[in-house]
């Protein structure tokens, strides 16, 4: 009944891939994981749209240009790599898309770490932990004030800096500024 | 609990409360969990799989939230019975079709439920009606807490937890609703609807059917990305984008009815008549009755309880049908089924009035 991915024809196809080459249009039903490895392009397009998270507006969408093909991982990388406790090898994960164990994560960190970048543009869980504490209400959440935002923002720049990703960081130093400015006093 | 029972009582999720004048049925987070000293499902022994399934339903022993629940194992149900659990909603097809030990635990009302042995160990799952998502949110939460608290968890400081495919880790959480919106197809707005939910990291499909092909004209709306962001985040976004589409929909609908009333009341009297006395109903033609029928009820021209269209949407389908009918039935005897199936009911609930 769904429609699975044209690429690893495994996971359900959720993205819609549109790529355009001069009057060429060429439109292929990817799932997140093959369309991310698809385009890195794709995925700073996509994050440069969803910071406009004002509204659904139902205006004409442009197609995106895609020309770039990014594989995973280097083939020397693909072959060294087996996790200890499952013997999983890179490569085979990269067939069946499914981890051997929780210890491929620490196994293939590197790759990983990149693949998670591209599905969910963060490589940094900021939610629960095991048998943490519920401090939910049922009432509706208060209007977003912003303020949350700047932490959160923050904490990741640290992070970022931390971790020498120096482009990433420079994207969230501008984030934060447009937001204090949007949260300055009206002078 | 027996399966039996199951078949004529409909789902909490399925009461119409909160539901935007009938167009949001659903609200639904479940969240992906794995046990720390384990293979993830795919590489697991027999062996294995019985080990989690006793560890788990250990910790849920203790769970406040599941005192009412009883568990099914899969292997000690036909292939009917299982097919009822998926159109309940409370199962996947794969945890239906798959081998080896797994089993699903669920509480009475249907509004928890715990699937073991999926692609991950545990699939927690909430649904609630309408737009209740902050509470189903406050519910999913508080079972993980207890179930999570009590097993040794995989997960990682950086990463969250751990999932068997990347495109879950970090929360494991997936919030989706289940969303009616006949005007903005009929309006041809849909497409681009869609592309616009895209690029808001939001995925949506056609629950019976393919993108805005869906029959029924229903579809379901969820969050793409599982880390990075909070659990909270990711509910509040689900429902930001779910009052903005109600607001499209019926904006739509309006526009509907500036331009051609008559013609859309029309629409909707005669789904109903066809309804009300059809003799054959393919299931395809059935949701797009019921889809009209749902439309009037929208727009206050018909006096049917959401609750009554929900449930017939569960009771008419193949499973249900068979599990009541007490044998297999081959399509033309299903036709035949839910056509008498739906006169039935609607003469019940217009002589209620
Ligand atoms: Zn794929
Ligand atoms: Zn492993």
């Amino acid at each position: 009944m769904l429609m699975k991915c044209e690429s690893c024809t495994k996971r359900e196809a959720t993205i819609e891939f549109t790529t355009v080459a001069g009057n060429e249009k060429t439109t292929s039903h990817l799932c997140p994981v093959c369309a991310a490895a698809f385009s890195q392009q794709q995925a700073t397009e996509a994050e440069d749209q969803a910071q406009d998270k004002s509204a659904v507006k139902p205006t004409s969408v442009k197609k995106k240009k895609v020309n770039v093909v990014v594989g995973h991982l280097s083939k020397s990388e693909a072959k060294s790599t087996v996790c200890p406790d499952c013997e999983m090898t890179y490569d085979e994960f990269r067939k069946v898309g499914r981890l051997g164990c929780p210890s491929c994560y620490r196994a293939f960190a590197k790759p990983l770490k990149r693949l998670l970048k591209r599905i969910h543009g963060s490589d940094h869980h900021v939610g629960r932990e095991p048998g943490m504490e519920t401090l939910v209400s049922a009432d509706p959440p208060p209007a977003d004030t912003g303020i949350d935002q700047l932490d959160q923002l923050r904490t990741e720049l640290a992070q970022a800096v931390e971790d020498e990703e120096y482009e990433r960081a420079a994207q969230l130093r501008d984030q934060i500024a447009q937001l204090q400015v949007e949260d300055a006093p009206d002078a | 609990m027996s399966l039996e029972g199951l078949i004529t009582t409909p789902p909490s999720w399925m009461s119409g409360e909160d539901d935007a004048d009938g167009i949001v049925i659903s609200c639904r987070v479940r969240l992906a969990r794995n046990l720390a000293r384990y293979p993830f499902s795919p590489r697991m022994s027999e062996d294995d799989q019985r080990k989690v399934i006793d560890e788990v339903l250990a910790a849920a022993k203790d769970s406040r939230r599941m005192t009412t629940a009883s568990y099914f194992s899969m292997n000690a149900l036909d292939a009917n019975e299982r097919r009822v659990l998926v159109e309940r909603h409370l199962i996947s097809p794969s945890l239906a079709e798959d081998k080896g030990e797994r089993g699903i635990l669920f509480n009475q009302d249907e509004s928890l439920s715990v699937m073991i042995n999926e692609e991950d160990h545990l699939r927690l799952q909430a649904i609630y009606p309408g737009t209740q998502a902050q509470q189903t949110w406050a519910a999913i939460a508080a079972l993980d807490e207890e179930i999570t608290g009590a097993v040794d968890c995989a997960h990682d400081k950086q990463l969250g937890f751990l999932t068997a495919c990347p495109t879950n880790t970090g929360t494991g959480l997936r919030a989706s609703i289940l969303i009616h919106l006949p005007a903005l197809v009929l309006t041809e707005d849909m497409e681009r609807v869609l592309q616009g939910l895209n690029q808001l990291s939001f995925t949506v499909r056609g629950v019976y059917g393919e993108g805005s092909n869906a029959s029924g004209n229903l579809f379901q709306v969820s969050n793409q990305a599982t880390l990075g962001s909070t659990e909270e985040k990711i509910v509040e976004g689900l429902l930001r984008i779910t009052s903005q589409l109600v607001d499209y929909e019926k904006d739509a609908q309006q526009s509907l009815l500036r331009e051609a009333r008559s013609q859309v009341e029309d629409k909707v009297w005669r789904a109903y008549g066809l309804l009300a006395h059809a003799r054959v109903l393919s299931s395809q033609e059935f949701m797009n009755l019921l889809s009209a029928v749902r439309l009037g009820l929208t727009m206050g021209m018909l006096k049917v309880p959401a609750a009554f269209i929900n449930h017939l949407m569960i009771a008419t389908q193949p499973a249900h049908m068979q599990a009541e009918a007490g044998g297999s039935l081959d399509p033309e005897e299903r036709d035949l089924r839910r056509a008498q199936l739906v006169r039935q009911k609607l003469t019940e609930v217009s002589d209620g009035q």
